[in-house]
């Protein structure tokens, strides 16, 4: 008998210290996680999740690795369902690898949104896309071949191989090529998510290709590292660096000729509305095709697409020497 | 055995066949590879490696191993990269750089020879702390707009050669004398070879380990300068996996993973071997992605034909 008492003493305290923090709690905890911290343009969606957090009420937690590495991303996630937060929104570095702890997440009761970069497509509750990925592609390859005068040879500087949504963009470049019939892509290279790296991989390049006249940097490391490498090389005027990068990175280069114009869409309201949309669902809203809605706080109106669970924040932003400098991400 | 096939049956021996082997048929393959701009790329981006190679070598020849170099690099970076920016002078940075990183080393080389803690457990501590240390400097935003003017150390040429291989040259020359000819640097192979007898015949064992992570410290940082001039743009991972590309030149160079046996000249062609396969793989536009394969059989090839040739020497 005495046992049994202790038994009971014993599950009511557990009872006890599990259910305070539930009771404790009255703002929402929304997290994301980029694929990486330290970056300029994730800081720049933590700057608009902060925003939108303190305009909303909620409570937003910002953590993931420190390279774009697809098992500590994992880790990540696993620590934010141990710790119990209402939300997590995550940039996938893997769309696949990512799915088995998306759904873990998800049997715990915890609303599950892509953001940045779509994954586990079958799992998550939401896509908060940034434009969508057709228009993306034809936008950087139009700039491209604005820039090269519709003409010769170019490259594609990529940063991680799996990441799904550069490589989205490039399917859709070449889908534009074919608009282009005098312009050809000579090779696609991998530089991850490392300026050093990309700056290194530009000049092989512009080395092995004599005819090269653009490059593409498809990611915001790798774009200013194509551009610093086509400014190393002395090659500013014959080869034209363009890509999709954030505006204080890519400002030198649009400045020193290296770059005319790139491509992007506002990371602060992406995040903004990364967390706007989480509050939504959260508070047991739904997402209906057809309707422009109305965000406080961010500069365009999204819209949903029932079809692919996506909300779109608005088409891309193509960016050059007129308006480089009127942003601060 | 003659001298001759004393050199021949040496690993650096073989890695230089290697590269005038792959040099030919990268040469004849591709009408590129020869070209003086190439050339000066190839050189340009294996100097880092090659000038902490240096003391990597030595550091391996110990028998011990040091993971942080890539974040004392990254450090290093940092701290001159400020500098440059603000428009110090480049010389103000070199010093500065080689400081962060020389402290960083002797913090390294005495928790080894003092705590007693094993090298690659220490390194990796430091590896993590000086990373975290990095994010907290730079708080999440990169460092870039370098002036032109300060890069010369990064950007410059002497000769048609450029200056972080004319510096990596200079290094390597003195520290092969050093390491070959100077007391501290037999007695840095004693203490790889046989501890035991080297503290017996009057070796310092302690100094001697504090004095090459020292170095490797101090080098790392100077590469990072040269980094941060080269570049122009220092972002919070700067450096990350530098320590690896280190490492495999030293491996492939001959140095032995067990210690005991190893030349800097020996990881100046490893780091060539390995810069050489990327670049050549670029030129012939072999897709991207067997890049790591080739070089992570290399290695074990290479460490395999070091145990059996041990294996058949022991016989």
């Amino acid at each position: 008998m005495k046992r049994y008492h202790f038994l009971l003493v014993l599950a009511l305290a557990f009872l006890l210290v599990f259910t305070l923090p539930v009771f404790a709690q009255d703002k929402y905890k929304i997290a994301f996680v980029p694929k990486l911290v330290g970056i300029p343009y994730f800081n720049a969606m933590e700057a608009g999740g902060k925003k939108a957090a303190e305009d909303l009420g909620v409570e937003f937690i910002y953590t993931g690795p420190v390279t774009a590495d697809v098992a500590k991303q994992i880790e990540t996630i696993d620590n934010l369902i141990t710790q119990g937060v209402d939300a997590i929104a995550v940039a996938p570095n893997d769309p696949a690898a990512i799915t088995p702890v998306l759904e873990k997440a998800k049997e715990r009761g915890i609303l599950v949104l892509t953001s940045d970069t779509d994954g586990a497509q079958e799992v998550r509750d939401l896509f908060v896309n940034q434009a969508i990925e057709r228009e993306i592609g034809y936008t950087t390859m139009d700039e491209l071949a604005k820039a090269m005068d519709y003409e010769g040879e170019f490259a594609i500087v990529s940063c991680g191989p799996t990441a799904w949504n550069l490589n989205t963009w490039i399917l859709y470049e070449l889908e534009r090529l074919a608009e282009y019939p005098n312009m050809k892509l000579v090779t696609i290279r991998y530089a991850e998510e490392d300026v050093q790296l990309a700056i290194n991989v530009a000049l092989d390049l512009i080395n092995a290709f004599p005819n090269l006249k653009g490059i593409i940097g498809q990611c915001s490391t790798s774009a200013p590292g194509v551009a610093e490498a086509v400014t190393q090389a002395g090659k500013i005027g014959q080869i034209v660096a363009t890509g999709v990068s954030v505006p204080s990175m890519m400002a030198p280069y649009v400045k020193n000729g290296a770059v005319k114009s790139f491509v992007l869409w506002n990371p602060v309201d992406l995040g903004y509305l990364t967390v706007w949309a989480a509050k939504y669902l959260l508070d047991g809203n739904q997402f209906e095709e057809g309707i422009e809605y109305e965000v406080p706080g961010i500069s365009t109106k999204p819209r949903y697409v029932a079809e692919s669970k996506m909300l779109i924040l608005g088409p891309p932003m193509v960016f050059d020497a007129s308006n480089v400098d009127n942003f601060d991400f | 055995m003659t001298n001759f096939q004393r050199i021949v049956r040496r690993r650096e021996f073989t890695v230089l066949i290697l590269i005038l082997i792959l040099g030919a048929i990268f040469s004849f393959t591709t009408e590129r590879f020869l070209s003086v701009s190439n050339i000066s790329n190839l050189l340009l981006q294996l100097s880092g490696v090659a000038i902490t190679a240096i003391g990597m070598t030595m550091v391996i020849i110990t028998g011990g191993i040091d993971v942080s170099a890539g974040s004392t690099l990254g450090m290093a970076c940092v701290v001159s990269g400020y500098l440059l920016l603000g428009g110090y002078s480049p010389f103000l940075a070199l010093v500065l750089a080689v400081l962060v990183g020389l402290g960083i080393g002797l913090v390294n080389g005495t928790i080894i020879a003092w705590g007693g803690i094993p090298p690659i457990i220490a390194t990796l501590g430091m590896m993590n702390l000086i990373r975290a240390l990095m994010f907290q400097t730079l708080g999440g935003t990169w460092i870039s707009g370098i002036p032109p003017g300060s890069r010369t150390i990064g950007l410059g040429k002497w000769l048609g050669i450029p200056i972080p291989m004319w510096i990596a040259a200079f290094l390597i020359a003195i520290f092969s004398y050093f390491l070959s000819y100077r007391p501290l640097g037999r007695h840095v192979y004693a203490v790889g070879n046989n501890p035991e007898a080297a503290r017996v015949s009057g070796v310092n064992l302690k100094s001697t380990v504090v004095f090459v992570y020292a170095l490797t410290g101090a080098l790392a940082g100077f590469a990072g300068l040269i980094n941060a001039a080269r570049t122009g743009i220092v972002q919070t991972n700067t450096g990350m996996g530098f320590e690896l590309d280190v490492i495999a030149a030293v491996v492939l160079g001959g140095t032995s993973a067990l210690g005991g046996r190893g030349t800097i000249i020996g990881s100046l062609l490893g780091a060539f071997l390995v810069g050489i396969i990327k670049n050549g793989m670029v030129l012939l536009n072999v897709p991207a992605l067997s890049e790591g394969l080739v070089i992570g059989v290399l290695i074990i090839i290479s460490v395999l034909a070091d145990i059996i040739r041990a294996r058949g020497e022991a016989r």
